[in-house]
């Protein structure tokens, strides 16, 4: 005998309450009335026994009804033989996906990872099958469902404990639609295969933050027997603050015109989670070594879910500081900004041309002043007259030569060579004699018409300033005026040229015109060698020629033909976690080709050695020769070595992984995952159990028996109070 | 009659402020009429008539003797004097001349405060406490009328029923008893409204009798008492209550019914005897000390005691203002060289 809801049994205690209530209350009997109750207080009703009980027998019989009645109401029915053991109920097969980003990092929140596994392995059942996996901004299998195979219950628990201790958080961001729509994927897909019909789970262990990258579910379609249920790990205080530096070079370059300098105060962010504590913080530069004063540091008031702007000087004299130190948040794992240290590049730039030093009709003075030294460039500059032999391109290569007169044919030699070897010329056409004497150095160039030269001649000035011609068909995008090519600096109207030569090139894959003068003739091209260039001026910037080197144009153009010559080294210093940097090709290896690669699985071939990277604490990475990106699982400064040439490049977490206020769940079943538990075999088989003893009960029901029965025993109740009462009245009756 | 009131020793309750010269109340009341026999009369004012000729018939003396014309000072006498105030005696023994002054004979204004709540409807002996304060009142009303003295009447709950201002006229009187005979209305006992009403509407000094079973919180009764003393009114306070009440004769459990609140509360009085009757006796001097600080006249009736009693007590306590003012006189320097009456 067998019942589906043992709960009403406790109906049966019905019974006895009248039973104490008669046997033990004595209730009130009379009424009072009184004027007043304030000197009165309560008093409990006395208790009394009174043991006698009358008609027991009918009391028997309601005790009975009532029993009968509980019974009923639990709906007892005889079970069958056949039970439904735990096997016959699908086992559950639990995919725990653990996030390794960054932000796992934060106080004790891996810790809080790990008990959470081993929470989640406790609960599982003999007869589930489970896998590891950890994701950032990539996932990976630790444990997978293969091995399940070979082992079973205890000893896969423990290896994917063993495996648990091994893991921990790294520094990248975190995306967590990648991770779940794979491990989605893979649960169904090999459900599918081995058509087993487990039910399929997915445990996040994670901090959920809402930085996460959710993308990849937007396009995706859940799988309907795939459930997911978050082990959510938080910290008492989540504050949590970021320090970004902003890149005034990458957003100004296009409107300004301006080199970056070591006295331009650079701007720093400071970012504040809003579910932070802390308002107060500081921001200094530092190299690294703690050399740097705190008291350079500048103080940040950020309330809690706003950032702000402000410039924090680097300190006096100290180029090589590296990082942005925020002090004031307790989540130190986004609390350094690094950044490539600024260096002073030595340039040199060798002039040939006849011009005297200080003479204000010349180009030499004029581009000496453009020139000058700053704090990350030095320029050298050394002169030689036309005709002379050019001894100093025998040792170390200059960067840069201008020639601005007619050159000797040993000089037109020298610079042959020296453009072969990767060189860059400027050459300013400031004399027919100097087209002449430049050749193929300036590309296939006629000089048409020297006209202008003849009227310069005669000394008539005046009609030299009437006549006059502008720059037109400027290419802004050439790198030369890429600079100026922002609306409020691409006005080249204003400048005047009072004589140029009329140059007339032959069309040349290797000769591109990149400014025309407003006749049609070219005003500045660039005749590309196999390694290196020659870019032409047909018209001089000093006053004889033109007004170009009294314009604020002349400054940027000459910084980006500089920018054209010497070592380009890395495009870009600032790159993220996990980020490919790209690598400068190697000018010098002939058998270099094209294949990516990152650090951690370049194979080492002969040509490794040529170019190292040094990691921020100090370890070196060779790179292979063929491989043309570095990827970088720690943030900090890494520095290229690539032969005598070291270029620092700065690796910073990804800024969304800063955002660490909690994700809302609610936001990942907007996007179609279907959050919850799926039942445990054990649950699941005591579910079908449930059923089946419903059904059974259904076609029973006894229950209708039992109130049946009660019925009958309160129709005899009934009669026998009705026997008793007549008996006593008649008694009465005859006593009287 | 040989067995006078007056001169019968024991007292059943002793008034509050009695002084030890006071003259002791009678206990034997077989020769007055009992309450229970006069209750049976349904006419107000035929009760009071019955009580108050009783009570006189009784008296070897006039009990407002010395109410009237009052010798209160000398002064010396001074030129442009009444000559017919000269003490001629005095200047025969003094040889000086001394004028003797008299109080102004005024008729006395009275007020009857009788409270109508409904604890005063509460009653073990087949009338309730608001039949014996009315006839009280009644009996009251009626001596001071027959006195020629003016009467008036504030009958309250915890509102202002109603108010009759004292006066001496024909007709005043039944309206009095009318508006005595009304129905019990209000619920609870405010003593603050009326005093206060009172003591804003009294202009000049008078009597103020105040009947209640002050079956209520004291705290605003000292103040409101007080301001009216200090006005200068003398305050009778008689306080009606059942003998239930004093002495809590109950025996079984029951629940008992709050008239006033309508509250309900279970009670088994052998278990709370001794503590109502220890908060009811806190209460009782609570009063008493309250009456006897700002000297005023506090008298206990219980429904069981004669109506004669009630007003024995109010003419033994007019009496004894009068020895009191005597003495006070007596004791004033500037009473002159004959030193009192």
């Amino acid at each position: 005998m067998s019942a589906l809801f043992w709960v009403f049994l406790a109906g049966t205690a019905a019974v006895t309450f009248p039973l104490v209530l008669h046997l033990i209350r004595r209730t009130p009997r009379g009424r009072q009335q009184f004027s007043s109750l304030m000197f009165l207080k309560a008093s409990p009703p006395r208790l009394t026994r009174r043991s006698r009980l009358d008609n027991l027998l009918l009391l028997l019989l309601r005790a009975l009804a009532i029993v009968l009645l509980a019974l009923a109401f639990t709906r007892p029915y005889w079970r069958t033989a056949a039970d439904i053991s735990i096997f016959d109920a699908p086992a559950r097969r639990v995919a725990i996906l653990v996030d390794t980003s960054a932000s796992m990092r934060r106080g004790d929140l891996w810790k809080q990872a790990v008990a959470r596994v081993n929470e989640v392995l406790d609960e599982l059942e003999p007869a589930d099958s489970a896998a590891l996996f950890t994701f950032s901004d990539r996932m990976s299998q630790v444990v997978g469902f293969d091995e399940r195979s070979e082992l079973e219950g205890e000893q896969l628990r423990e290896l994917i404990r063993g495996e648990m201790a091994r893991q921990g958080p790294g520094w990248s961001d975190t995306d967590l639609g990648a991770a779940l729509t794979t491990v989605a994927d893979s649960l169904d897909v090999a459900n599918d295969l081995e058509q087993t019909g487990d039910t399929l789970q997915i445990i996040v262990v994670s901090d959920m933050q809402r930085g996460a990258d959710l993308d990849a579910l937007q396009a995706y379609e859940w799988p309907d027997t795939v459930r997911v249920t978050v082990r959510r790990v938080e910290l008492d205080d989540a504050s949590n603050a970021r320090v970004t530096l902003l890149a005034r070079d990458a957003s100004a370059s296009q409107d300004m015109p301006t080199t970056e300098a070591a006295s331009d105060e650079p701007r720093v962010r400071v970012t504040n989670s809003s579910d932070s504590s802390v308002e107060q913080f500081r921001v200094w530069w530092s190299d690294g070594g703690g050399d740097v004063s705190e008291d350079d540091a500048v103080a940040f008031y950020v309330p809690p879910g706003e950032s702000r702007v402000l410039a924090v000087p680097r300190p006096e004299g100290k180029l090589d500081v590296d990082r942005l130190v925020l002090r004031g948040d307790a989540a130190v794992f986004d609390n350094e900004y690094y950044t490539a240290p600024l260096k002073q590049r030595v340039v040199r730039v060798v002039g040939i041309g006849a011009d005297a030093a200080g003479d204000a009709e010349g180009l030499r003075l004029y581009l000496e002043e453009a020139l000058e030294s700053t704090p990350l460039r030095q320029v050298q500059f050394t002169w030689s007259k036309p005709g002379e032999s050019l001894a100093i391109l025998q040792g170390e290569q200059p960067e840069l030569i201008v020639v601005t007169d007619a050159i000797s044919g040993e000089q037109r030699e020298q610079l042959t060579a020296y453009q072969a070897g990767g060189g860059v010329i400027l050459a300013v056409l400031r004399t027919p004699e100097t087209v002449a004497s430049l050749g193929e150095l300036i590309g296939d160039a006629e000089v048409e018409d020297a006209q202008s030269d003849d009227a310069a001649a005669t000394g008539d000035s005046t009609a030299d300033r009437r006549v006059y011609a502008m720059l037109a068909e400027i290419d802004f995008t050439h790198p030369l005026f890429a600079p100026l090519a922002g609306a409020r600096y691409n006005d080249f109207t204003r400048i005047h040229f009072w004589k140029h030569r009329r140059v007339q090139l032959s069309a040349d894959k290797s000769t591109n015109v990149v400014a025309r003068f407003d006749d049609g003739s070219p005003a500045v091209w660039e005749r590309i060698g196999e390694k290196g260039k020659t870019i032409v001026f047909a018209s001089g910037w000093h006053p004889a020629d033109s007004e170009l080197a009294l314009s604020t144009k002349f400054v940027p153009l000459l910084d980006a033909v500089l920018k054209q010559c010497g070592d380009k080294g890395l495009e870009t210093t600032t790159c993220l976690v996990n980020q490919p940097l790209a690598l400068p090709e190697l000018l010098d290896d002939p058998t270099s080709n094209e294949k990516g690669e990152g650090e951690r699985d370049s194979a080492p071939s002969k040509e490794d050695g040529q170019r190292v990277v040094i990691r921020p604490d100090g370890g070196e990475v060779k790179i292979a020769s063929d491989a043309r990106t570095f990827t970088a699982v720690d943030p900090g400064v890494y520095t290229l070595k690539s032969g005598p040439a070291e270029h620092a490049f700065a690796v910073n977490l990804a800024a969304r992984e800063s955002v660490t206020e909690p994700l809302a769940l609610e936001s990942l079943e907007q996007l179609g995952v279907r959050l919850g538990v799926q039942p445990s075999q054990s649950a699941e088989a005591d579910r079908l159990r449930q059923l089946r003893d419903t059904e059974l009960e259904d076609r029973q029901k006894i229950w209708k028996w039992l109130i049946v029965a009660a019925l009958g025993v309160l129709g005899i109740e009934t009669c026998l109070a009705g026997w008793r009462a007549r008996s006593t009245s008649q008694a009465s009756g005859e006593a009287s | 009659m040989s067995a006078s009131p007056l001169t019968t020793a024991a007292s059943t309750t002793a008034p509050a402020a009695a002084p030890a010269a006071q003259s002791p109340r009678p206990s034997g009341s077989a020769s007055w009429i009992s309450p229970e026999t006069l209750m049976r009369l349904k006419n107000l004012e035929m009760r009071a008539k019955v009580v108050v000729e009783g009570f006189m018939s009784g008296m070897h003396r006039s009990p407002y003797h010395g109410f009237s014309v009052e010798f209160t000072e000398y002064r010396q006498y001074s030129p442009g004097d009444d000559l017919r105030y000269l003490d001629w005696k005095l200047f025969a023994r003094s040889d000086r001349y001394y004028i003797k002054r008299f109080e102004d004979e005024t008729n006395l204004r009275c007020f009857l405060l009788v409270d109508m709540s409904r604890s005063m409807g509460y009653g073990t002996l087949g009338y309730d406490k608001a039949e014996y304060a009315k006839t009280c009142a009644a009996t009251l009303a009626y001596f001071l009328a027959a006195q020629r003295d003016g009467v008036g009447l504030l009958t309250f709950d915890e509102n202002i029923a109603d108010f009759l201002p004292a006066r001496y006229r024909p007709g005043h009187l039944h309206r009095l008893m009318m508006c005595l005979e009304r129905t019990l209305s209000g619920k609870s006992t405010d003593l603050t409204r009326p005093l206060e009403r009172i003591a804003a509407l009294l202009s000049k000094r008078g009597l103020v009798v105040l009947i209640s079973d002050l079956l209520a919180p004291i705290d605003a009764l000292q103040k409101n008492l007080g301001y009216l003393r200090t006005q200068g009114h003398e305050v009778v306070l008689l306080r009606v209550l059942d003998p239930s009440e004093v002495d809590f004769t109950f025996r079984d459990p029951a629940m008992f019914h709050d008239i006033e609140s309508g509250r309900n509360l279970y009670v088994d009085p052998e278990s709370v005897r001794e503590g109502y009757l220890r908060r009811f006796g806190e209460h009782a001097e609570q009063i008493r000390q309250t009456c006897l600080g700002l000297g005023i006249d506090y008298y206990q009736l219980t429904t069981d005691q004669p109506l004669e009693m009630s007003l024995f007590d109010f003419l033994n306590a007019r009496m004894r203002r009068g020895r009191q003012a005597g003495r006070r006189r007596a004791s004033n320097p500037a009473a002159g060289p004959g030193g009192g009456r």
